[in-house]
């Protein structure tokens, strides 16, 4: 399903692209005769810009932010080069976001400040309290690097810049396009659980309120699929089939050939722009276990890892890692410092690292989320 | 991933206590069952919380164990839930030991069980890296007959 889109032409909210060494000029000049620039009737508008990072391999923005809109920057490579975000600073100077308070944290913000291969995500706001954003010029910066992180100079980059505002920040919807590797839609056990586990998926983020819309379709790809932050042009191909930005569920039989893998996004967050990693991976058959067939169970579990790893694409962390050392950058979730208190306290988000079973057969949902990791989500600007 | 470590200071701080911290409710005693190959797992058993991840498990990071071997075919031929918990013992079956002379033995029967021909294919994904061992299952995935057939063939290197 394709549903319309009020785009703005970037011509007409431009960026100023500070080391700027190229552009491709204005690729979107249609506004469906709304698009005004007033954000209360335009929810999502849309700016690309081709650019090339300078001789110190820096890339910077300043970005026309409305007051209370969400945004976010993705820098796609597109050739499995290194892109990273190293700051981001607010109209009146304050630089909100700085990769070097992040590096050695024990804490979780963005992987934005880790770098990405393919591409690169900045959403902000990302917690409830680093917003609402303050209408005004924002300056990003961002580097391209080599494989060992070195500068790399001179290095085009596709940047693809949203903006959303919306009338109610509490409940959001969500475009989802689940889509079948090929031949994997044939098996009609495989159809009846994927579709059950999205019911539970659907229930899930209901609860919190967030709408999914969610449409089928099939993917010209191989069902052992690749990891994907190796980047995969087919989820670039299907992300730009659809105007509104949907997010992508791959079905396959296994990732990276690897069948202790069940699930997977490309990042945290991951980009709501069309890219080679624009997609979350799941495998049916880890979760239909030797036999192939779906129990009750194993629908609900298949459920919660598509809400889980969605959950990663949108921004969350887990609440605490696996060794209890390091946590989301959350006040609400607790920072538990032992496996007991860890399970006691968070065993039932959605977000923790593990399941709970506390008979061989019998596995506690994990279904839970707190009132601020909600706020990342919906803070997401791909949801609406 | 819980830790034999994170078990351990558990268990010490349990000696610790006083007498009276130990009383009150009896603790039921672990879920345990015995494998066809005589292994005996417990539910808490460490390689088994390894595999409840969420997230990848990585098959050379597994909690030691005298015989890791014999435990994953354990694991992989048991009723454990989440069903990925016999998959991934299945594929570090496959990632860890074909060489194991007990190999052939725990993994033949799976390629041609409609029931257990998911396990098949997550121990040929973890031979994915081992020419030689994908050399030795393939006449097996290509004898298979049934749903799995196509799944089977597709995951041969």
């Amino acid at each position: 399903m394709n549903r319309p889109l009020h785009r703005q032409p970037s011509c007409l909210a431009p960026v100023l692209l500070l080391a700027l060494s190229a552009t491709t000029g204005c690729p979107y000049t249609g506004n469906n005769g709304k698009n005004n620039g007033d954000s209360a009737v335009n929810p999502l508008r849309i700016e690309t810009q081709s650019v090339v990072s300078d001789s110190g391999g820096v890339i910077t923005l300043s970005l026309d932010v409305q007051d209370g809109e969400r945004f976010q920057v993705v820098q796609d490579d597109g050739k499995g080069g290194v892109v990273f975000t190293d700051s981001l600073t607010d109209p009146s100077g304050t630089k909100v976001l700085d990769w070097q308070d992040w590096q050695t944290s024990k804490y979780s913000y963005t992987e934005a400040v880790y770098g990405a291969k393919y591409a690169n995500t900045t959403n902000w706001p990302i917690r409830e309290e680093d917003g609402p954003t303050r209408g005004g010029t924002w300056t990003f910066v961002g580097d391209t690097l080599k494989s060992n992180y070195s500068q790399k100079p001179n290095e085009p980059v596709d940047i693809t810049i949203a903006y959303r505002k919306d009338a109610d920040p509490t409940h959001g919807a969500v475009h989802v396009i689940v889509a079948y590797c090929t031949g994997v839609d044939s098996d009609p056990e495989v159809v009846r659980g994927v579709e059950a586990a999205v019911a539970t998926w659907t229930q899930i983020w209901a609860a919190f309120g967030i709408t999914l819309t969610v449409d089928y379709a099939e993917i010209a790809l191989d069902p052992a699929l690749p990891n994907t932050s190796d980047g995969e042009q087919a989820y670039q191909d299907l992300a730009a089939q659809y105007d509104d930005h949907p997010l992508i569920e791959v079905i396959g039989d296994s990732i990276a050939g690897d069948l202790t893998i069940l699930g997977e996004t490309s990042a945290i967050p991951g980009p709501m722009a069309a890219t080679q990693i624009t997609a979350v991976e799941v495998s049916w058959m880890g979760h239909a276990g030797g036999n192939g067939n779906f129990s009750d169970g194993e629908i609900q579990m298949m459920g919660e890892t598509m809400a889980h790893e969605t959950g990663h694409f949108l921004g969350m962390f887990h609440p605490v890692e696996d060794g209890w050392q390091y946590w989301d950058y959350l006040d609400d979730t607790e920072d538990c410092t032992n496996q007991n208190t860890c399970e006691a306290d968070l065993g039932s988000n959605l977000m923790f690292p593990y399941t709970i079973c506390t008979t061989f057969t019998s596995c506690d949902p994990q279904q839970d989320l707190s009132p601020k990791q909600v706020g990342i989500m919906l803070n997401y600007v791909g949801v609406e | 991933m819980r830790t034999l470590l994170s078990s351990g200071l558990v268990f010490a701080t349990l000696l610790a206590s006083p007498p009276t911290a130990l009383a009150g409710p009896p603790v039921a005693a672990p879920d345990t069952i015995t494998a066809a190959n005589g292994v005996v797992l417990t539910n808490t058993d460490p390689v088994i919380t390894a595999f409840r991840s969420r997230d990848a498990v990585s098959c050379g990071s597994l909690p030691s164990d005298p015989d890791l071997a014999a435990k994953l075919d354990a694991i992989a031929e048991a009723d454990i839930a989440p069903s990925w918990v016999p998959m991934r013992a299945a594929t570090c079956l496959g990632e860890l030991y074909a060489n194991d002379a007990r190999f052939a033995d725990w993994v033949g029967p799976w390629f041609s069980d409609d029931d257990r021909g998911g396990l098949a294919v997550a121990v040929l994904d973890g031979t994915r890296s081992d020419a030689t061992a994908q050399q030795r299952l393939a006449p097996l995935a290509l004898a298979a007959t049934g749903r799995w057939a196509p799944i089977l063939a597709r995951h041969l290197r």
